[in-house]
């Protein structure tokens, strides 16, 4: 009893690559190490930009908000919405205080549990954590000389520090004494006029949300982007992304091309299957549905094998190199998988051509 | 014999010879190329890294505390320390010399300014100065240590009488670059408007002979800025020089980590204190290895891809030409006879093709620096032969497999034509 069409084509189609095994895995295996790797590049290529964007958020503060005149909590609650979702600021405020012996030293009054986010490079003894603890820079140590519990005064008012920690950061804040925000405010009466903002993203974004924050600054007040982090982080990550972007496509260009001769070179091998169907009166149409089915199967299979492999090596080069998992992005899945469709209909196509001009007889009798 | 058999294989089968040949030659191109990047971009991605600004800091070891709010110095201008501006040459001499970038001394002054109330800060500093050294001259100075500054008209010369004003200072006296301005009781000539987006904004920057003059301290400076190429720091750059033997820490001063180019520089300056600014030495370690690190894993799946090529393509030659072997099987050659003929020619293809993607890579390699980083690549002489010796490997890896199907093959079923 004769079959039914389709029931013939997948059945060839099953044969065909049952029977040879070897080839048949062969180039599911090209196919699938093509994907893997097409896969695990563009995952790392989209996911670069965040991870990497960690490690300039170590570098401190992008944005510096200043009001000479101060800022309250409420202004300050506003200004971390408009510079997006979990943004928290670090606010300071700043007074010339005399120590004991009459020499001047800067206190900075702050957002210990803030700082300790934003300023992952200062490098201190302790954090302090209650009232009366306070940082003190290492050139600012000098001017307490041996005292245990100094005293500093400011307008008449007396400050005494109970706890004393040290901070190194090797720049303008060894110099100067930080204390709680809480203690300053109750101290001095100043409110604070800087905060410091870590926005994340990149230049062009940092730019979109500084516009939007000076719309709604009051009047005397600025908000200016540390130039020295913004640009050096568009330059380095603008360099990377690229070099990936062209080191991404050569490679793919190469696993492409070869997965092109591959194939190519599996359908020509049986041009013998080809002649012996068009001899039992097949038309020209069956058999390139029958080479072209066999090769686009080979390529949603392999690009579907190579997904899951590519996303696991993005995921292992996350952790081994961030610490990190790249997390698989399922928005890479369908470029691969046209890559790979169209890969295997022009490895199927070029030979299928090439074999129309030839007559079977000729091909079965082995010329 | 047997060198007729390998030059016919040759002759007879051009085009597929060319085709396996083509596979090694992009595979080995692209293995080139990706490990010539990658061997560089951790220097490259260094320079590029080094726009962070000065990652060393130098001041008088006895000066005084900085008090400075919001970038208003209230420390009297005599109190403190001064370095000599004629020592700071030695931080060239120092043993990791060639790894300064540049450096940048300052030296602030409160000055009068026509048109402004209160005493206006005036930084001297050098702009592109060029220091004469032994077999070279060295050009440093703002321009190399904060690469984010940016000048409206045109920088002052070193030794010329023009400064630029601060962003900020120039709105509030409405000057224009090419304007003169009152400093000091002098007019002075506006070469440019500077943008910085921190206390320079507010102040006028100056040559720094300019400043010495105004302030009558002749060779002095307060700090100078120094930017090194320095390398990620680990758990043996943090420790204390202080508490090392002879040996360990020479072993220490040998790497350019910030902690020993500072701790040189410390020893070459008379009564000078060098630091590393942890924003910038910490931080660029970290993001310079994740960098490094990804571009070696990079490299990592462009060797993958290559053995993938060159691998898929040895394995369909060896399996074309079994009739071939089938024949030669019956005409009486052993399997050593047949092996070493794929293996002659595979090696063949291999060195061919290594050779030739080699010096394609090159060129592939230097476009890539320059499309990137617009500058030339430094090439290893030595990856030559790391990639010949790649080239072989995964050429006969690649043709493993299908010659030791080849040793299997029985010549009287082949030769029938009923498969392999």
């Amino acid at each position: 009893m004769p079959l039914a069409p389709s029931k013939m084509f997948f059945r060839l189609l099953l044969r065909a690559a049952t029977v040879r095994r070897g080839r048949t895995l062969t180039a599911l295996l090209a196919m699938a190490v093509a994907a893997t790797l097409a896969t695990a590049l563009l995952s790392i290529y989209g996911d670069v930009s965040g991870k990497l964007g960690g490690d300039f958020k170590k570098f401190g503060a992008n944005v510096i908000v200043s009001a000479p005149e101060g800022m309250s909590a409420a202004q300050i609650a506003e200004l971390e919405r408009t510079a997006g979702t979990s943004v928290t600021g670090l606010p300071s405020a700043f007074a010339v205080a005399k120590t004991a012996s009459g020499k001047p030293v800067v206190v900075v009054g702050t957002d210990f549990i803030a700082a300790q986010k934003m300023d992952s490079f200062w490098s201190v003894t302790k954090w302090p954590s209650a009232a009366g603890e306070a940082l003190i820079g290492s050139r600012a140590a000098g001017v307490f000389s041996a005292e245990a519990r100094p005293s500093l005064e400011f307008n008449g008012k007396q400050y005494e520090v109970k706890q004393k920690y040290s901070l190194h950061t090797g720049g303008d804040e060894d110099s100067r004494i930080y204390i709680s925000l809480g203690d300053f405010e109750k101290w001095t009466g100043l409110p604070p006029t800087v905060l410091e903002l870590a926005i994340p993203g990149s230049a062009d974004e940092i730019g979109t949300v500084l516009q939007k924050m000076r719309a709604q600054l009051p009047q005397g007040t600025t908000a200016q982007p540390v130039r020295q982090i913004v640009e050096a982080q568009a330059k380095v990550m603008d360099k990377t992304r690229f070099i990936l972007l062209l080191s991404a496509i050569a490679i793919t260009l190469t696993v492409a091309l070869c997965v092109l001769a591959t194939l190519t070179a599996s359908v020509l091998e049986r041009r013998k299957d080809y002649a012996v169907m068009k001899a039992l009166g097949s038309s020209q149409g069956a058999v390139n549905a029958i080479f072209i089915g066999e090769t686009l199967s080979l390529a949603i299979l392999g690009s579907i094998f190579g997904f899951a492999a590519g996303c696991a090596l993005a995921e292992w080069i996350g952790h081994t190199n961030f610490h990190a998992a790249i997390v698989p992005n399922i928005g890479v899945f369908p470029p691969v998988l046209a890559g790979c469709v169209l890969v295997a209909l022009v490895s199927a196509v070029i030979p299928l051509t090439l074999l129309q001009k030839t007559e079977p007889a000729a091909m079965l009798k082995g010329e | 014999m047997f060198l007729t058999l390998l030059y016919q294989s040759f002759i007879r089968q051009r085009r597929r010879k060319l085709l396996a040949g083509l596979a090694i030659l992009l595979g080995m191109t692209v293995t080139t190329a990706m490990i010539s990047v990658g061997v560089d971009v951790g220097d490259k991605m260094n320079q590029e890294i080094r726009s962070y600004g000065a990652n060393i800091l130098v001041y008088p070891q006895a000066d005084t505390l900085d008090v400075n709010v919001g970038g208003v110095q209230m420390k009297p201008a005599s109190d403190g320390a001064y370095l000599k501006e004629s020592d700071l040459v030695q931080i060239k001499s120092i043993f990791w010399g060639h790894n300064i970038l540049g450096y940048s001394p300052m030296l602030s002054v409160n000055v009068k300014v026509g048109g402004v109330g209160s005493p206006v800060e005036m930084i001297g500093t050098y702009f592109a100065k060029a220091i004469p050294l032994e077999q070279e001259t060295f050009v440093t100075g703002v321009t190399k240590t904060h690469p984010w500054w940016k000048v409206e008209g045109a920088w002052p010369g070193d030794d010329s009488n023009a400064v630029l004003v601060g962003q900020k200072l120039a709105a509030h006296l409405t000057a224009h670059a090419g304007d003169n301005l009152y400093i000091a009781g002098k007019e002075t000539k506006v070469a440019g408007i500077l943008t910085t987006g921190d206390k320079e904004d507010d102040a006028i920057v100056a040559p720094l002979a300019m400043v010495q003059k105004i302030a009558g301290l002749p060779n002095d400076v307060r700090r100078v800025y120094v930017s090194a190429l320095t390398k990620p720091e680990d758990d043996f750059a943090r420790r204390d020089p202080a508490s090392m033997s002879p040996a360990v820490l020479e072993k220490w001063s040998c790497s350019p980590y910030a902690n020993s180019i500072a701790y040189q520089i410390q020893g070459a300056i008379p009564g000078s204190r060098a630091e590393q600014v942890r924003k910038v030495a910490q931080n660029e370690g970290v993001l310079l290895s994740h960098i490094a690190g990804l571009m070696w894993l990079v490299t990592l799946a462009a060797l993958g891809a290559a053995a993938l090529a060159v691998s898929a393509s040895m394995a369909t030659t060896v399996f074309e030409r079994r009739r071939e072997i089938g024949l030669m099987k019956s005409l009486g050659a052993n399997n050593a006879a047949i092996v070493t003929l794929f293996v002659s020619e595979g090696s063949i293809l291999a060195i061919v093709g290594g050779l030739l993607g080699f010096g394609l890579g090159l060129m592939m390699a230097q476009r890539m620096s320059k499309a990137v980083f617009n500058e030339p690549l430094t090439v290893q002489p030595a990856l030559l032969w790391v990639i010949l010796f790649a080239a072989l490997v995964v050429t006969l890896l690649g043709s493993l497999a299908s010659i030791r199907r080849a040793m299997r093959i029985d010549s009287a079923i082949v030769l029938r034509g009923d498969g392999a």
